[in-house]
């Protein structure tokens, strides 16, 4: 009989020590956003799982569809989506659906600005909660947001205080903290998109990159506006980007800008800028 | 942008709109070979619009020919002609970006 490997959809809970991860997560379960979840706080405990459990574990068995994997603070999520990727039983197992990232509101700015694994962490994810809203002061809560839109300007960010959502302070335009590039050897690119840029060049440069450094790659993720609304483009380990219109509900946090987020490592930012200005160049210069 | 469809030329599938029609693909392609002549010139790869419908027909010095019909069998097939993954990231590429700059 062929064994069952549709995966499991997987959410990633990180975020640095303290910031509030089990409260939010409990919270959350709590109201039911989870349901039909096992939640592990350790890809270990979770691969013993589903050893032990095999096809009888596998989503379409109803039981379990959902694993959440709450991490250790210290830890890099782009570790963990590595370590999924290049282990052949888990990553038939497991499809990384989304890394939700917990930011400390009163000391995030702190911990971003001294704390290189705080900035991965940041950069790789798809959604961040920030958390104590309720002690935290208005102002350091705007350069906070600032300084999250600056370092991921594609993962819509919502405001929590004891684990519930609450909206943030109203804030005037303040601008982010300057940040290295490189987090714990991770290098995190951002490039703006705009309307009149040229996006055959893109593609064909990001196609390029993905194909040569793919193992490097460890996401891509931007935001581009559109008539039918935001379009957002992913890839990952090597794969195709692939595109999606993100329906009017779900757009509520995402930044204003457009642009396209490069997290990998084995590179230089400064490389890839120049690259993909190349690309772009080579259609003004030839046309 | 595509002025038939408004969106990214290249993501204009994306939005589950009717496929862009044959001027939407010939404009695509026409810009994909302007770029890649540029690109693949320190390789010394010619770069044509093939016969075939929407296809590019890539020739190395030595004579080797292939027609890539879209951008997913592109790259593989630059590989095979140039014996490497062509590498984006190379010094042909970003000092001469950084000297345009």
């Amino acid at each position: 009989m062929k064994a069952d490997i549709s995966p499991f959809r997987l959410t990633i809970i990180s975020g640095y020590p303290g910031a509030g991860k089990t409260t939010w997560l409990r919270r959350q379960i709590r109201e039911g956003v989870f349901r039909s979840h096992l939640l592990f706080e350790d890809l270990e405990r979770m691969r013993a799982w589903l050893t032990e459990k095999g096809a009888a574990a596998a989503p379409r068995n109803k039981q379990v569809n959902h694993l959440v994997l709450e991490t250790n603070g210290l830890s890099s999520p782009a570790e963990i989506v590595e370590a999924i990727h290049g282990d052949g039983f888990l990553s038939s197992h497991l499809r990384v659906a989304e890394i939700v990232v917990v930011v400390d509101g009163e000391a995030g700015l702190r911990r971003l600005a001294s704390e290189a694994v705080c900035r991965a962490q940041v950069a790789m994810a798809d959604c961040v909660i920030v958390t104590r809203l309720d002690a935290a002061g208005p102002e350091t809560v705007a350069v906070l947001l600032a300084t999250l839109s600056a370092l991921n300007p594609v993962a819509p960010i919502f405001g929590s205080a004891r684990g519930a959502e609450v909206a943030f302070p109203p804030h005037g335009d303040v601008g982010p903290i300057a940040l290295p590039q490189e987090a714990g050897g991770i290098v995190i690119v951002t490039l703006p998109l705009n309307a009149t840029m040229n996006w055959t060049a893109l593609e064909l440069w990001l196609l390029a990159l993905l194909h040569a450094h793919g193992p490097n790659v460890l996401r891509v993720k931007g935001l581009a506006s559109g008539p039918d609304g935001r379009l957002m483009v992913r890839a990952a380990n090597g794969q195709p980007p692939q595109t999606v219109i993100v329906p009017a509900e779900a757009q509520a946090g995402l930044a204003d800008k457009d642009s396209i987020v490069i997290v990998g490592r084995g590179f230089r930012a400064e490389d890839l800028k120049r690259s993909l200005s190349y690309f772009l160049d080579a259609d003004a210069q030839t046309s | 942008m595509c002025s038939r469809c408004g969106l990214p030329l290249v993501w204009a599938g994306a939005s589950g709109r009717e496929a862009p029609d044959a001027q939407h693909d010939e404009g695509v392609l026409r810009r994909r070979v302007r770029i890649l002549k540029k690109v693949l010139q320190p390789h010394g790869i010619k770069v044509e619009t093939s016969v075939l419908a929407s296809a590019i027909r890539l020739t190395s010095p030595n004579g080797e020919t292939f027609a890539a019909s879209g951008t997913q069998d592109l790259w593989p097939l630059v590989e095979r002609l140039i014996g490497a993954p062509l590498d984006p990231l190379a010094p042909c590429y970003t000092t001469a970006a950084a000297s345009l700059g």
